[in-house]
């Protein structure tokens, strides 16, 4: 499912689809991300992708309409673009292939875990990850936003 | 399913969001094949998180807040530079030529 709905989203013509596709692949890697486990992970993605950033793409969608519609395609550009990724994803299939296969141990990191690691080993890089998100939003507006003449 | 699924999984989505960046060429979505390629790389932490340490699961949260970030960023150049040039092909934007 996360596979298909992959190829969708770059191979779908009409932005409003592509988005809707995006939206399943989010969903299908919350439900992965819960199956190894990670609830936090899977419910972070949730509220955080299909809440926020789904939303944020069709608003700009919806308010700007008339100015995303018109690219034409430039098929030397896939057809290179295409043979450059199969032969990339042959390089990852050969490394794979020697691996031997490897269970899933059986964990259950709680959330609470991940709390503490947050707040202890990791406080640091959360601060700073808290800035950038709230430096991005702030510049988003600012740029976004029209000129006052 | 074992360790080595996620991984050939993680792969493919990010052979096929490279793909997108590659070939499309609105600019809307290339930043979508760009997400694409930032969940491989969370569901990557995500799976050898589960071998090693919990730390793996707080890169993925990171992974996840700087995509939303970039999301965030990008759709306001992308929606500013298509009022200033009127296209919003990625090979046509000119406007940094000075």
């Amino acid at each position: 499912m996360a596979v298909t709905s992959a190829i969708l989203v770059v191979s779908l013509k009409n932005l409003v689809r592509a988005i809707l596709a995006l939206a399943s692949l989010f969903l299908s890697i919350a439900g992965l991300y819960i199956l190894l486990s990670a609830e936090f992970l899977g419910l972070v993605q949730i509220l955080v992708y299909i809440g926020g950033v789904i939303l944020l793409f069709l608003f700009l969608i919806m308010l700007t309409e008339n100015l995303f519609e018109k690219t034409q395609v430039n098929f030397l550009q896939r057809i290179t673009g295409a043979l450059l990724i199969l032969s990339l994803f042959a390089i990852f299939f050969s490394i794979f292939r020697k691996q031997p296969f490897q269970a899933i141990p059986n964990v259950n990191y709680s959330i609470q875990e991940i709390g503490r690691l947050l707040m202890t080993d990791y406080l640091i890089p959360f601060e700073v990850v808290s800035l950038l998100l709230l430096v991005a939003l702030i510049g988003a507006i600012v740029i976004a936003r029209k000129e006052e003449e | 399913m074992s360790i080595n699924h996620y991984l050939v999984l993680s792969a493919i989505l990010f052979c096929i969001g490279l793909y997108g960046v590659l070939s499309r060429r609105n600019a809307v979505m290339v930043l979508l094949s760009i997400e694409i390629m930032l969940c491989s790389a969370g569901l990557n932490f995500a799976c050898f998180s589960t071998i090693h340490n919990p730390s793996g699961q707080i890169f993925a949260l990171f992974i996840i807040v700087v995509g939303a970030a970039e999301v965030a960023c990008g759709l306001a150049i992308f929606f500013l530079a298509a009022k200033l040039s009127e296209t919003i092909d990625l090979d046509k934007f000119n406007l940094l030529k000075g």
